[in-house]
């Protein structure tokens, strides 16, 4: 359904080229769950912020459903790293912000909704405002608001990161549990190896900046899995040793601040 | 809630010092005449004053005539600023070419323009109106393209991404998004109007309120009158700020987060 070819993705700055995504090329197929993994600050939200549309690629080609990616389209919803949610809309507001642009009729736009808070367990919080909510369950309302609108695809850029652990193993779960009852397609974008390794159908395990592909994992492991079976934890050294050769590779002047990123992106309308 | 309580009465308290303090300092300097009576009448004399004019209705038409100069500008001001502001704010284009015209009329104080509008309206509540406009305009202008400046771009990504039209971006992202701190411009925008007012109606007089008040009382000598004109601008101008403008903003501050 999604096919990446030689996709590479530079800013300009004062005519000097900042390369972020080094010729990228996979394919995933209707309702895999695929996980980027990847070191902060090599250019895994930029990727899908290219798959959502939100920029351009300056080489190569993403084709969605055989179509070139163009524009933005609620055929492939972004779950934002930092939930992005409306603080002057309750939670079941916030959600139904996804369906403004739907031509439902306002009942079915309620059931539509309600469906998706009970989905992510949030039926008693709906007339909540955003920020009385734990950051988990503003995560949930962030995920259902990707949801509602049914998309094919779903891109999912660290949900889990700005979580604590407890609740970072919980939501895991319930990520994996949602992705197995709507049989979406999944892009989820992580930087920790035990969230891949208990999600991912197909692991793509990324360099520092500029993003290139350096290995691909495909586990075939029973759902739900035990991160502390042999093959696992065999796996799981493989990544860190791969991942830990880049990280004595990378000079200290290759990291840039993740906040920069809003910064930078200069969002027009 | 009896903490809350006790915590606002000593608020009060604390604020008051400073005006109880002037209220001796006055009672002394007219006890010992330190500056002439004519000049500074006794506190308990002005206050009788103000009931007299507050009784025979004086002050409410004062206030009336006052509120007519100011509110049609005022409310003006606050849909073309924000109106405006939006513009400025979301065009980049549109930024370039005004904000350095923005930033030179900003430095000019309201009132400076009088002459000049007099010279096309003559002395009409118009010319009242137009200086009230533009000293509203100003301040809340500028809150209103900083509240959109500063609105996540993740929420229009976010509402880009479900295809929402520009129209509707703003609408729905840009506009509550940049609310708080246009609440605020409202709030500074008319403080800035009150301040113009007075000013306006003291040179425009036929048509002023309070402004016209004080500056006519001088000529007969009724500096009681005076005093109670700048009291009345004072407190009216409190109560606008403090119990309109800021219980408006700050319910909107915690409606959207930013304090609980
Ligand atoms: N508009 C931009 N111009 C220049 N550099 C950018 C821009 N947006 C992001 N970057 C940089 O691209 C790199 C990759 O960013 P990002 O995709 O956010 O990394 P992460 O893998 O942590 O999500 C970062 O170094 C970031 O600073
Ligand atoms: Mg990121």
């Amino acid at each position: 359904m999604l096919d990446l070819k030689n996709v590479s993705m530079s800013f300009f700055e004062n005519n000097s080229e900042f390369k972020i995504i080094d010729d990228i090329s996979f394919s995933v197929k209707d309702g895999e769950f695929i996980c980027i993994l990847g070191p902060s600050g090599c250019g895994k939200t930029i990727l899908l912020y290219l798959l959502a549309g939100f920029l351009k690629q300056t080489k190569g080609k993403i084709l969605f459903l055989d179509k070139e990616i163009i524009a933005p389209s609620p055929e492939r919803m972004m779950v934002f790293q930092n939930y992005v949610l409306f603080p002057w809309r309750t939670v079941s507001e916030n959600i139904s912000f996804a369906l403004e642009n739907s031509n439902l009729s306002k009942k079915e736009k309620e059931k539509t909704v309600n469906k998706y808070i009970s989905l992510v367990g949030l039926d008693y919080f709906k007339e909540w405002n955003i920020h009385k909510l734990s950051g988990g369950m503003q995560q949930r309302v962030s995920i259902a608001r990707a949801l509602v609108v049914d998309p094919k695809l779903l891109l999912m850029d660290e949900p889990l990161s700005a979580l604590d652990n407890q609740y970072r193993k919980h939501l895991r779960e319930e990520i994996e549990k949602i992705w197995l009852k709507t049989k979406k397609t999944v892009i989820f974008v992580t930087h920790s190896i035990n969230e891949a390794l208990y999600l991912a159908d197909r692991i793509y395990l990324l360099s520092p900046r500029p993003a290139k592909i350096k290995k691909i994992y495909n586990l075939k492991h029973k759902r739900p899995r035990k991160l502390n079976s042999l093959e696992i934890i065999k796996l799981r050294e493989d990544i860190e040793k791969e991942m830990k050769e880049d990280f004595i590779k990378t000079k200290e002047s290759d990291f840039v601040s993740n906040d920069m990123e809003n910064k930078i992106l200069n969002v027009k309308l | 809630m009896r903490y809350i309580k006790n915590k606002n009465i000593k608020n009060i308290l604390l604020g008051s010092i400073p005006f109880v303090f002037l209220i001796v300092l006055w009672q002394l300097i007219y006890v010992f005449q330190w500056v002439p009576h004519w000049m500074l009448p006794s506190p308990l004399l002005v206050l009788k004053e103000f009931y007299k004019l507050l009784i025979d209705g004086t002050l409410f038409r004062l206030l009336f005539i006052s509120m007519k100069n100011a509110i049609p500008a005022f409310i003006l001001a606050l849909i073309t600023s924000i109106l405006l502001g939006i513009l400025i704010g979301v065009n980049k284009t549109f930024r370039k070419i005004i904000s350095p015209f923005l930033g030179a009329i900003y430095l000019v104080p309201s009132l400076a323009w009088i002459p000049f509008i007099i010279l096309f309206f003559g002395f009409t509540r118009e010319t009242i109106w137009i200086v009230i406009f533009i000293s509203a305009f100003m301040k809340m202008i500028y809150s209103t393209i900083s509240g959109v400046r500063n609105v996540n771009p993740n929420w229009i990504l976010a509402a880009k991404n479900i295809g929402l039209s520009k129209f509707k971006i703003i609408l729905k992202v840009i506009l509550p998004g940049a609310l708080p701190e246009i609440m605020t411009g409202i709030r500074l925008g008319f403080g800035s109007a009150w301040r113009s007012l007075v000013g306006a109606e003291m040179l425009i007089s036929i048509f002023g309120g309070l402004g016209k008040f004080i500056w006519t009382a001088q000529w007969t000598f009724s500096f009681d009158k005076v005093l109670i004109g700048i009291f009345l601008i004072a407190i009216i101008g409190l109560i606008m700020e403090e119990l309109v403008f800021k219980k408006i903003e700050k319910a909107t501050l915690v409606k959207w987060g930013n304090i609980s």
